[in-house]
């Protein structure tokens, strides 16, 4: 599949594209700006060949917490001289639901703009990005570690479990769990810290510690304009954050 | 290539040990062989290992004596990293040293070379060779965590050949491997050989030794007690070495006037039979009753983790009491799954497990436990108490026992597993092998009417494996059921009297070693390889009923 336009960007110019749709999202006092964000958020996938993963992740993930919001704050929210819809014997409250849009599109702009960063960028692509700009390569390690132990870890506490179960262990009232934890966490702790000793010698054989310069065989591609859009979005956000603390804007 | 190691009185001692861990070793490693380290646990065989790659005294902090060379540079002087270009090591638990930041078995492979700065193109190529010796290019973009055991551990030897050091140095590699790894990595190791690598294997896996090693050292205590080629070392000094299981059954074929006695045997390759033409048959006990109860019954068994991937098709099995039973059967087959089934950590799609008569899915697995205790193969999921006496004491006390029984059954396990000794102390500070009988008699503690074992000698030095027999002699003698996960066929063959082959999600074989068919002793080569004295009637055609055919599999062949 060929890649489109938005996939193609620096991921830092994909990165503050995000943060800048998110801040605006949440920072601008009108109502109007929250809504233009989050279409100009649910608009970015249209730039990419991802955009029907990126649709259907979308929907998934929001259409619940839209369904969630209308209902809860157009049934509890009290807002006199908005006035109702009635639905039977339930009453919607009309500004219940204008806040419910409003908190909506700020979390769609929010986490539209993460998602198509995510989808279109690979965590060791981002974390090179951040590393040539001068992040640590202890930091760059440790982002990398923390996103693919998740999934050991998880396999390995379901292991404990079961060789604890297989010796006796029993996990169902509320008193055996509470038990259970010395058991479940003292072979994960350990482990861990076994773990770390043999890891630590392995990056030994890999070279980690060396002091030369390393091998990116990713060449990742940035340009002028991206880089004149990157301070153009940090002036923007900087600009609505001095508005909004100063009163300017209210 | 021609790159030697030497040692020169070389000795050391861990910061804060009262003891050497290696002694005034002295010797010459010949280039362009595989030279094999061999010695009971804690004998020293990983800390040469690590000395030679340069891991102390920078790494393991300690007091280094005499002198060692690795292609003609000092490991003691120099770093890990300056002395990447002359030798790499590569440990046994391969999950360990996946860096954890590479997203693919290709990028791990090359993230050394990308550490130490290479050109791009030398990178990919030297990746793609690496890739292709250990033969799992199409794997290359998988998640080197989403690989096997197997895999992973083939990965992270592509990883060190990719470094192309003229030394390469394995700590244990067969013991996370199946047999036909195995096979494959000893084919590997002696390609590297000839192509001019200097192979350096610290190995328990003795039979893999006398095949692909070319010379042999033996460790004892930190100090070198033999050395020469195997056939020298396992014939001159078999007290000191132990006993790979090809010599013994040539020692026991040529007590029984089968086979001409020799010195230079290594191989089970080698064996020329000479049976007398009034040879009998030999008396083998019956290691469980005849017709065992049942106590476990395996009907119709269906599993699937999703609908769409089956496990389990159809899995029809009984366990009697006192039966000792290999189960066996490739990676994937369905053992482990089945396994999970026993005491209901699984339950069936369809089908059921019964145990007593009772459908074991409707308990939770823990009170399963009294009737099936498990010990799975990574015992590090399993410890957790203080001392060792605590850790065996959990499951007793788990199941409700008064303070004196579960006294009783402490100590018992302690005795059986031969672990009194360090009763009191904590099970990470004592060697590996051992800690793998610590969580054995944790289980047999429970005094379960099944105890099943998950690999349990991989990693397991000779005397360890002893201890576990015993261990498994006495649940048997209780009239208990032992059921053997093992890629360890010789100790199936040795030690069960029945084997079960898992092929596909389904009971291929189920039947005594000693009345395998000759098409049942040929699925299984083709499956899982056969025991020694199995393979041998195999390959000479030899009808396992015959006079010959029953010496052969005559499980005390291997003992």
């Amino acid at each position: 599949m060929q890649a489109g336009w938005f996939d193609r960007l620096h991921p830092l110019t994909k990165l503050s594209w995000a943060i800048t749709v998110a801040i605006a999202a949440y920072i601008t006092p009108t109502p109007w700006g929250a809504w233009v964000m989050m279409g100009v958020a649910i608009a970015t996938p249209l730039t990419s060949a991802q955009r029907w993963p990126m649709y259907r992740t979308l929907f998934g993930l929001f259409v619940p917490i839209a369904l969630s919001l209308f209902i809860i704050q157009g049934l509890l929210f009290p807002t006199p001289g908005y006035g109702r819809i009635m639905l039977g014997s339930y009453s919607l409250e009309l500004g219940g639901l204008y806040v419910a849009s409003i908190s909506l599109a700020r979390i769609v702009a929010l986490g539209s703009g993460l998602l198509a960063v995510i989808l279109t960028t690979t965590p060791s692509v981002l974390a090179q990005a951040l590393a040539e700009r001068g992040m640590p390569r202890s930091i760059e390690y440790i982002l990398l570690m923390a996103l693919q132990i998740l999934p050991d870890m998880r396999q390995r506490t379901h292991a404990i479990l079961e060789a604890q179960q297989a010796r006796g262990l029993i996990i169902t009232a509320l008193p055996s769990r509470i038990k259970a934890l010395i058991p479940l966490i003292g072979p994960l702790v350990v482990g861990a810290l076994i773990d770390v000793e043999e890891r630590a010698m392995a990056l030994e054989q890999r070279a980690f510690a060396s002091t030369n310069p390393p091998t990116r065989l990713q060449q990742i591609v940035d340009s002028r304009a991206q880089h004149i859009g990157r301070t153009l979005m940090f002036l923007t956000i900087g600009g609505l954050i001095i508005a909004r603390v100063s009163g300017v804007w209210s | 290539m021609n790159a030697s190691v030497t040692l020169e009185h070389l000795s050391f001692r861990y910061q804060r040990k009262t003891v050497d861990a290696l002694h005034d070793l002295t010797y010459h490693i010949t280039p362009q062989q595989i030279t094999a380290i061999i010695g009971p646990s804690g004998a020293g065989k990983s800390t040469l290992c690590a000395i030679i790659t340069g891991f102390m005294p920078q790494f393991f902090r300690g007091q280094v004596d005499g002198t060692i060379t690795v292609n003609n540079h000092s490991p003691i002087t120099s770093s890990v990293i300056a002395m990447l270009p002359h030798v790499t090591l590569v440990t046994s638990q391969a999950s360990s040293q996946i860096s954890g930041v590479c997203f693919t078995v290709a990028e791990e492979v090359g993230f050394a070379l990308q550490n130490l700065g290479l050109a791009p193109d030398i990178i990919r190529q030297r990746v793609t060779d690496a890739l292709h010796a250990m033969d799992i290019a199409h794997l290359a973009e998988r998640s080197p965590f989403a690989l096997s055991g197997g895999q992973q551990q083939r990965m992270v030897i592509a990883a060190a050949l990719a470094l192309q050091p003229p030394v390469l140095v394995f700590d244990e590699p067969t013991a996370q491997l199946d047999p036909p790894a195995v096979e494959a990595l000893g084919v590997t190791l002696k390609s590297l050989a000839t192509r001019g690598h200097t192979i350096i294997v610290a190995e328990h896996h003795l039979d893999w030794v006398a095949t692909f090693a070319d010379a042999v050292l033996v460790l004892d205590q930190g100090q070198l007690v033999a050395r020469g080629t195997p056939s020298h070392v396992f014939d001159m000094y078999p007290q000191k070495s132990g006993r790979p299981y090809g010599i013994r059954l040539h020692s026991y074929l040529m007590q029984q006037g089968i086979c001409a006695p020799t010195h230079t045997i290594q191989t089970i390759d080698q064996l020329v039979l000479t049976p007398p033409p009034d040879l009998q048959p030999p008396v083998v006990a019956h290691m469980a009753p005849a017709i065992a109860t049942p106590i476990l019954q395996i009907e119709n068994v269906h599993f699937a983790y999703t609908p769409d991937t089956p496990v389990l098709n159809g899995i029809n099995m009984h366990i009697g009491a006192g039966e000792r039973i290999a189960l066996l059967g490739r990676n994937g087959a369905g053992k482990s799954t089945l396994l999970r089934h026993l005491n209901g950590l699984l339950r069936p799609t369809t089908g059921i497990v019964r145990i007593h008569d009772h459908d074991i899915a409707r308990r939770a697995p823990g009170h399963n436990a009294k009737h099936v205790g498990i010990v799975f193969q990574d015992v590090r999921n399993q410890l957790f108490a203080a001392t060792i006496r605590d850790e065996i004491a959990f499951g007793p006390r788990t199941l409700g026992l008064s303070a004196n029984e579960v006294q009783r059954r402490v100590e018992h396990a302690l005795t059986t597993c031969g672990l009194t000794d360090v009763a009191d102390i904590h099970p990470y500070d004592i060697a590996p092998a051992r800690r793998r009988l610590v969580a054995t008699a944790a289980v047999m503690a429970l005094e379960s009417d099944i105890l099943a074992l998950d690999e349990p000698s991989a990693g397991l030095d000779e005397a360890s494996i002893q201890q576990l027999v015993h261990a498994i002699d006495d649940t048997t003698a209780r009239g208990r059921s032992v059921v053997l996960v093992s890629h360890d066929l010789n100790l199936c063959a040795a030690y069960t009297e029945r084997v079960v082959l898992i092929k596909a999600g389904r009971v291929a074989i189920d039947s005594t070693w000693q009345a395998l068919t000759r098409a049942e002793l040929q699925l299984l080569d083709d499956e899982v390889g056969l025991p020694m004295g199995h393979a041998v009637a195999l390959r000479h055609q030899i009808d396992t009923s015959t006079p010959l055919g029953r010496h052969l599999c005559n499980p005390m062949a291997l003992r």
